[in-house]
């Protein structure tokens, strides 16, 4: 029943990037064509669909933000499955919370509040840091031999080293750098000011930087 | 003071739409640290679009189910709640009849009387008042006999 649910979802709101057409508008473009303005408008769209009990237009966004929020949250906790679990969370929150969506205000921004909220809840449950364990399995590196060693190390090191960051930090550089939010994007999510997520930001960089020291490519 | 407020925004311009620099360009290690936090190593599970409809799926009911048991919540308690406002109106009906009932007793027969007198002199007052030979003369007769009446 779902996954028939969730084929006639896809119907509607064809786009995430592995499917090409099958809109009900058969000249309707790839969402690599679609602008960042038009993505904006469909996830709201979506928001509100979602609102009105449309499991489709939820299928739609979990397919066009799955891998984003999946690694945003594997950055934090370095673990697969938990990323999984808690981007699982997420989703669950939105369907839930479409209602109380403003289709005025910025949709990035309501999910990685989402996000950033049941990163927390995770970190209480669990009464602890982000763990500091790194499935091997996770990296899967495309380069060969002795180069995938050598990136697995400088990977592993930059692992340890976001988790060494506080959580607002890693949040901040993170949503910056991996998730492309702007500054006043990221301050909404955080519930901060943008002064305080440049400065987050600067930290967490020169953090990055002092902890990476010895893996600094030679200029050849 | 017009100058002050041009710099004043040009600040505030600056402030809000010029990204600061955090990353050296021409730094390798930088380039490098900005390449693994803009990398995206993992891929969603083949499964993971319908573990989500299936933990939505789960998660909705669970609320169809608490918002049922709210409703049914309220239907139990909305009997003894309408008796209990039946009840109210009662008593305060029952409080306030023997009040009225009481104000009714309380008149002494002389007042019952003097009532009953007033309304028949005021009968008869009328019925003179329509024969226009002697209406002036009978009606302060008629005044005369009730200033009487309510003297004694």
């Amino acid at each position: 029943m779902l996954t028939a649910s969730s084929n006639s979802a896809q119907s509607h709101w064809n786009l995430h990037p592995s499917m090409t057409s099958g809109d009900t508008k058969s000249s309707r473009p790839s969402s690599e064509e679609l602008s960042h303005e038009n993505l904006v408008e469909i996830d709201s769209m979506c928001m509100q669909a979602i609102a009105s009990g449309d499991r489709a237009a939820l299928s739609s966004i979990v397919l066009r933000w799955q891998n984003r929020l999946i690694n945003f949250f594997y950055r934090s906790t370095s673990n697969r499955s938990d990323a999984e679990d808690l981007a699982q969370e997420t989703f669950v929150e939105l369907y839930k919370s479409a209602e109380r969506y403003n289709p005025q205000n910025n949709f990035r921004t309501f999910l990685f509040t989402i996000a950033r909220r049941r990163l927390i809840d995770s970190y209480r449950k669990k009464s602890r840091r982000p763990l500091t364990y790194i499935d091997p399995t996770d990296f899967a590196m495309q380069q060969q031999s002795e180069e995938l060693s050598q990136t697995s190390e400088i990977e592993e090191a930059f692992q340890i080293a976001l988790t060494e960051l506080p959580e607002n930090h890693r949040n901040a550089i993170l949503m910056r750098q991996q998730q492309e939010l702007t500054y006043e994007e990221i301050a909404h999510a955080l519930e901060t000011t943008v002064s305080s997520v440049k400065t987050w930001i600067h930290r967490a960089r020169q953090h990055l930087r002092d902890a990476l020291q010895e893996y600094r490519p030679t200029d050849h | 003071m017009h100058f002050k407020s041009i710099a004043q925004q040009t600040i505030n311009f600056k402030t809000n739409h010029i990204p600061m620099k955090t990353t050296d360009p021409r730094d390798p290690l930088d380039q490098k640290i900005d390449q693994m936090l803009a990398d995206r190593p993992i891929k969603a599970d083949e499964r993971f679009l319908a573990n989500v409809l299936e933990a939505v799926e789960q998660a909705t009911p669970i609320e169809s189910v608490a918002s049922a048991s709210w409703s049914r919540r309220i239907a139990i308690y909305a009997l003894p709640i309408a008796a209990a406002i039946a009840l109210a109106f009662t008593i305060n009906a029952l409080w306030k009849q023997p009040a009225t009932q009481a104000d009714a007793t309380n008149l002494s027969l002389i007042e019952a009387k003097e009532i009953f007198e007033l309304t028949a002199n005021t009968t008869e007052l009328s019925l003179y008042a329509e024969d226009t030979e002697s209406a002036d003369l009978q009606i302060l007769a008629t005044f005369d006999a009730i200033f009487f009446e309510i003297e004694s």
